[in-house]
């Protein structure tokens, strides 16, 4: 492997310019800082309600050397460093709340599940839910998606009084049931994504509220 | 005050998936094979009300490229690929192992065609008098 010599120790530089020497020398060690930077481009859906103006992607540019992982990491460090006006949702960081929840590179995801794609040739694009109103920048107005969950009263209805007089036994094959339905997390990427739910929001639940529906109907509480 | 709330993007920038590929084709084949079933009667009753007394459109249905679709083949490609897409969602709606046997359905619903895509470009290739 070949050793790169400090360009001042050069022989034929030794007698020339000593100004020049330096420059030299120190446009080299920046460049070679500027090559271990790997750039990656974030084109952001920016609207802000205080502004008149039309909603638009902006350009930021991460060092992934110095960002975390998953794109809710790239959020936050645009919003510490280059751009704070930037306005998304966040609370847990790890995928069970459900806040972080839009569209990245055409799919709808949770940000601080999303791994950022290393390949800095192309931009990732990040979009608020689609067909959901903005309210500012990456939020989304949620209200009709909560009300429609709200309207299939996804609690337990109990006809008659627990058979012992204590509590409602579970078997585990009644447990069973609810695999695959429970861990919703009401991020609504999937009723987002729903080109049904895209046209017909006020008619359609669309397929969160559905599933919840199904998991409360396959409660115990539908047996008693 | 009152400030119209714009709507991100949808169509535009949704990346397509499997399901929902096929979803959407089976409607448009749906909606194609239906304005067929209603109209083909009066398509062939009229047709040859134009194309024999209209002399230049007989011609140049004639010296048309031989590569393309009549509505014919276009209604057997479409009825092909709805009735195999039926069959793979009723499999896949009563049939929970999906993740396994994607691949497998995948492969039998895009074959499926294959019979009617090779006759049709037999078709196209033998065609020498009329279609």
């Amino acid at each position: 492997m070949r050793r790169w010599r400090n360009p001042l120790n050069f022989q034929c530089l030794r007698n020339s310019n000593e100004r020049a020497q330096e420059m030299a020398a120190k446009s080299q060690a920046t460049v070679k800082e500027k090559v271990g930077k790997k750039l990656k481009d974030f084109k952001v859906f920016r609207w802000n309600p205080e502004k008149p103006e039309r909603p638009y992607l902006q350009s930021f540019h991460l060092d992934l050397n110095q960002c975390g992982p998953m794109v809710l990491d790239a959020l936050q460090m645009i919003k510490a460093e280059e751009d704070s006006t930037l306005c998304f949702m966040r609370s847990c960081g790890e995928g069970v709340c459900g806040s972080c929840s839009m569209n990245i590179d055409g799919t709808n995801t949770v940000a601080c599940l999303r791994p950022i794609d290393a390949n800095t040739t192309k931009p990732t694009i990040v979009t608020p839910l689609p067909h959901m109103f903005v309210m500012k920048d990456l939020v989304v107005d949620l209200t009709n998606f909560y009300n429609q969950y709200k309207f299939v009263e996804p609690w337990l209805k109990a006809k008659k009084p627990p058979p012992d007089g204590l509590e409602y036994r579970q078997s585990p094959e009644e447990r069973k049931k609810l695999d695959g339905l429970y861990e919703c997390i009401l991020c609504a990427c999937c009723s987002a994504s729903c080109p049904a739910y895209w046209w017909n929001p006020e008619e359609f639940l669309g397929p969160a509220t559905l599933l919840q529906a199904y998991r409360w109907i396959s409660d115990i509480d539908f047996k008693l | 005050m009152s400030i119209k709330r714009p709507l991100p993007p949808h169509l535009t920038i949704y990346k397509p998936q499997l399901t929902s590929t096929f979803s959407i084709f089976h409607r448009i084949s749906g909606a194609f094979l239906a304005t067929m079933v209603l109209f083909s009667s009066l398509f062939c009753l009229k047709i040859g009300l134009i194309s024999f007394t209209y002399e230049k459109f007989y011609q140049s249905s004639f010296n048309l490229p031989k590569f393309i679709l009549s509505l014919v083949d276009l209604t057997a490609l479409a009825l092909c690929y709805h009735i195999s897409n039926g069959v793979r969602h009723l499999f896949w709606d009563f049939y929970l192992n999906l993740c396994r046997l994607l691949q497998f359905h995948f492969i039998i619903h895009f074959s499926a065609p294959g019979p009617e895509v090779s006759l049709a470009f037999s078709r196209t290739t033998n065609r020498a008098r009329s279609v």
